[in-house]
């Protein structure tokens, strides 16, 4: 026997890949590169029926087949879409009372089966979001409208009780898209084959979706605006692993590819062909601190674990800079965002003052113990994130240095709602997106932290009836103020959304209304 | 009469899966939070619409109660609809079904044949130096897990080499050809299969090296037929007994063991639906997955039984 033999095994295969790379050398798309984007996906869209899903990935895709009536920019102005203009007091689009708002749809719209569009589509897609039957997760502001006319197909009218300055928003919202009456009408809506082939207005439609692998959309010849879009093909690639993510990056197979993490980020700048893109988002990383907790419950305590941690040690380290800390429960990038309240500069002094002052001592073990009590806090995550860990392992080692033994509680996402819920909990970390036109569902709705200062909830409940934006502003403002006195979560960083893009890639612009948003204007 | 058999552990088989059905229910309603938790947080969807939504899927119901609805409509066909993607749970399965049998068909028959060759060679090889680079390699093909072996692999081959893509099924816009399917298939297949090469080679050369030494081979041998032929006609059929038992064991497990593998190499397969519908608590598709993979498990084991009485004579079940 030759003892050669493994080795040539091995050869063999070798022998194989070479042979099949010389063979595929010529496998390319049919579709020209230049008038196709590649754009990769960490993870499989849900649906492509608006409005059944709030995954951010499911909303991306949707918004190549679909439009909103209005879109935000990237300034966070509002932009027509399948709204000829935007409704305003001065156009007499919004009643001065904030009650009533009034919209001219554009006209010429056609779905992409080549039906008209028109004010029965709005006053559908709105019926199907308020229906209760329907299991549809975010209808708030939809639901509190009282009465919708269609006085013309060209002119929409929706009637609320009470003032409601967050209906421009609304219509704005990532998901804000809307449905074909004629298709969906009298349908089992939920199950409709419209959740995996949709009809939209949208630039783009759905070729074909092969599970698991991809999404292949064309050009829509017939869509709204002229001699858009410019590519003939966009396909949406789903790769889950890093490794082929990177690999599929270093081959130039992507133009876009979303969801990179800071850890991407060298890696990324390092390839010629592409770079990285930061996009600002209304969300921000915090620690929740359960204000029902015994040890939590006492201010100081809360402040001290603020002053005893270094942000920008974290922002710079394991968040690469691309976040900056953060004091205020809104971030920079909100028009709502106060500058102005107090702060907590890394003091570790002064948190050992004020856990002193409450009565936690060093014990023998160097952890802080009041009345025969460890001072011991847990921090609960969602588990599978490199990134969510090391932020909280640099916590742990800073409030360890305050005399704190902290623990870490994984769980999956899914689980990590109801245990907040629950409030079986003491801190947790994650990150919280506001809306443009914000309903505080932090603080008023879900409240996972306990935070409990009616003043400040006043404040809040007072803001969807102020029509002036100077006034609600001032409003939020003053309640940012109350919040970093009581410190009832720890805001911890801005949460900007990173994306590597291919230099020649035109247009790649994501902002407030999604990373696809404009991809009609895409070219290469 | 073998078919009377047959027909009894055919039958058998039923209380088992019924039980195994139920234990799965009840475990994978075990973590907190449900299919419509996973919406909790949005700044957009209120804690009422959560519960109205929780109640519409009928989640709200007792557990025993949502499996009695589940089992009686999997007894006529209906395997629920998923609530991710709002289709049939069997449309959801047959979709990554195939693909998952194409990745591990090929593991497998790429590792059973790699297993036997250097299997052989390690049984027959007469120098030491043979043996120890047999056992070098299979202890270093176990060793390696697939994430590992995959990423170096995909490092090399794909990035470095630019021989192989870097992932998926076939090149998404191309017109099919038989060679790109290949490309796609041949390193997840090779990196998967890698694991159970070293296994396979210990079956058959420790299975070899003892049936060698029976009296039967001894008697072929006497009779004039050479070494070699004794050993590959004689001496193989019979250290491949217990390799079935072990294949039937194993097979289900390159199933469930394609996740990792899939995901490194993007493949639309089983596992990686397991996974998404795991997390996203998409209960009805993760109870539909979950039964294939048992069926598989019932099947390979039915399979490896009567494999039995074909490979050795000796082994009848009419008594």
């Amino acid at each position: 026997m030759n003892s050669k033999r493994p080795v040539s095994l091995m050869a063999l295969v070798v022998v194989v890949f070479a042979f099949m790379g010389v063979m595929t050398g010529g496998v390319q798309a049919i579709t020209p590169a230049a008038e196709r984007a590649v754009i990769g996906v960490p993870q499989e869209p849900r649906t492509l029926l608006p409005h059944f899903d709030l995954l951010t990935l499911s909303h991306e895709v949707q918004s190549l087949v679909f439009d909103r009536l209005l879109t935000l920019d990237t300034d966070g102005d509002y932009l027509p879409r399948l709204a000829a203009v935007v409704p305003s007091v001065a156009n007499g689009g919004i009643s001065p009372d904030g009650r009533t708002y009034t919209f001219t749809l554009r006209e010429g719209v056609e779905w992409q089966d080549g039906q008209p569009f028109t004010s029965a589509d709005v006053k559908f897609t709105w019926e199907v979001i308020t229906n209760p039957d329907l299991p549809i997760p975010s209808r708030s502001i939809w639901d509190e409208v009282v009465s919708v006319e269609t006085p013309d197909p060209y002119t929409i009218v929706f009637e609320f009780a009470e003032p409601n300055v967050a209906f421009l928003a609304v219509t704005a919202r990532s998901n804000a898209f809307m449905l074909p009456k004629h298709l969906l009408e009298g349908e089992d809506i939920v199950n409709s084959s419209l959740n995996r082939n949709p009809v939209g207005t949208g630039p783009f439609t759905v070729q074909e979706w092969v599970s698991g692998s991809h999404i292949a959309l064309e050009r829509n010849p017939g869509y709204w605006q002229d001699d858009k879009p410019e590519l003939a093909e966009i396909v949406v690639r789903i790769i889950p692993g890093t490794e082929g993510q990177r690999a599929a990056l270093q081959r130039g197979e992507l133009d876009v590819l979303l969801d990179i993490t800071s850890a991407d980020l060298s890696f990324v700048e390092g390839l010629n062909q592409y770079q990285v893109v930061t996009t600002p988002t209304y969300a921000w990383w915090h620690f929740w601190l359960n204000n029902d907790d015994p040890v939590l419950s006492d201010g100081n305590v809360r402040r001290a674990l603020v002053y005893g941690l270094d942000k920008a040690a974290i922002t710079e380290t394991v968040m690469q800079g691309v976040n900056v800390p953060l004091d205020a429960v809104f971030p920079p990038a909100h028009w709502a965002h106060n500058p102005d309240v107090r702060t907590y500069p890394y003091d570790p002094a002064r948190a050992q003052e004020l856990l002193e002052e409450s009565g936690w001592t060093v014990g023998a073990d160097g952890i802080r113990q009041k009345d025969g009590t460890r001072l011991r806090l847990e921090v609960l995550n969602i588990a599978g994130q490199a990134e969510r860990l090391r932020v909280i392992q640099i916590a742990q080692a800073y409030w360890r240095d305050l005399g704190i033994d902290v623990q870490v509680r994984e769980i999956d996402g899914a689980s990590f709602p109801p245990t907040m819920g629950s409030g079986d909990f003491q801190i947790a970390y994650g990150w919280f997106g506001e809306e443009h036109e914000p309903v505080f569902n932090l603080w008023l709705g879900t409240n996972w932290q306990n935070y409990d200062n009616q003043e400040a909830f006043d404040l809040l409940a007072q803001v969807p009836t102020t029509v002036e934006q100077s006034e609600r502003r001032a409003l939020i403002q003053e309640f940012q103020k109350l919040a970093a006195e009581d410190v009832p979560t720890l805001p911890l960083a801005t949460r900007a959304l990173l994306s590597a893009a291919r230099t020649d890639l035109q247009g790649y612009q994501p902002g407030l209304a999604g990373s696809l948003w404009n991809a009609a204007d895409w070219s290469k | 009469m073998v078919s009377r058999y047959a027909v009894k552990r055919i039958l058998g088989t039923i209380p088992r899966i019924l039980l195994i059905s139920f234990i799965l229910f009840l475990l994978i309603h075990l973590p907190s939070g449900g299919p419509a938790d996973i919406y909790a947080g949005d700044p957009s969807a209120s804690p009422a619409d959560i519960e109205r939504i929780r109640e519409l899927w009928g989640l709200d119901e007792p557990l025993l109660v949502q499996y009695g609805t589940w089992l009686q409509n999997a007894v006529t066909g209906n395997w629920g609809r998923s609530f991710v993607e709002r289709r049939g749970v069997l449309d959801v399965v047959r979709d990554r079904l195939l693909n998952t049998l194409l990745l591990t068909g090929t593991a497998l028959v790429l590792s059973l044949l790699a297993g036997f060759i250097l299997g052989i060679i390690g049984a027959l090889g007469t120098r030491r130096g043979t043996y120890n680079i047999v056992q070098g390699l299979a202890v270093l093909g176990m060793s390696i897990p697939t994430f590992w072996s995959g990423a170096l692999v995909i490092l090399f081959f794909s990035v470095y080499l630019q021989w192989i893509p870097s992932g998926g099924m076939y090149t998404i816009g191309a017109s099919f050809s038989w060679i790109d399917r290949l490309s796609h298939l041949a390193a997840p297949a090779v990196v998967l299969g890698s694991v159970y090469v070293a296994q396979w080679t210990r079956y058959v050369q420790s299975g070899l090296r003892q049936v060698m030494r029976e009296d039967y081979i001894r008697t072929a041998k006497a009779k004039g037929i050479g070494h070699l032929e004794a050993s590959l006609k004689h001496g193989l059929p019979n250290a491949a007994i217990p390799l079935v038992t072990v294949l039937g064991l194993e097979a289900p497990k390159l199933i469930s063991g394609a996740m990792v593998t899939e995901v490194v190499f993007s493949w639309p397969g089983l596992g990686r639906l397991l996974t998404d519908s795991l997390l996203a608590r998409d209960y009805p598709v993760v109870m539909g997955v979950l039964m294939v993979l048992v069926l598989v498990v019932v099947l390979a084991n039915l399979l490896t039984d009567f494999a039995y009485s074909w490979l050795d004579p000796r082994v009848r079940y009419d008594g």
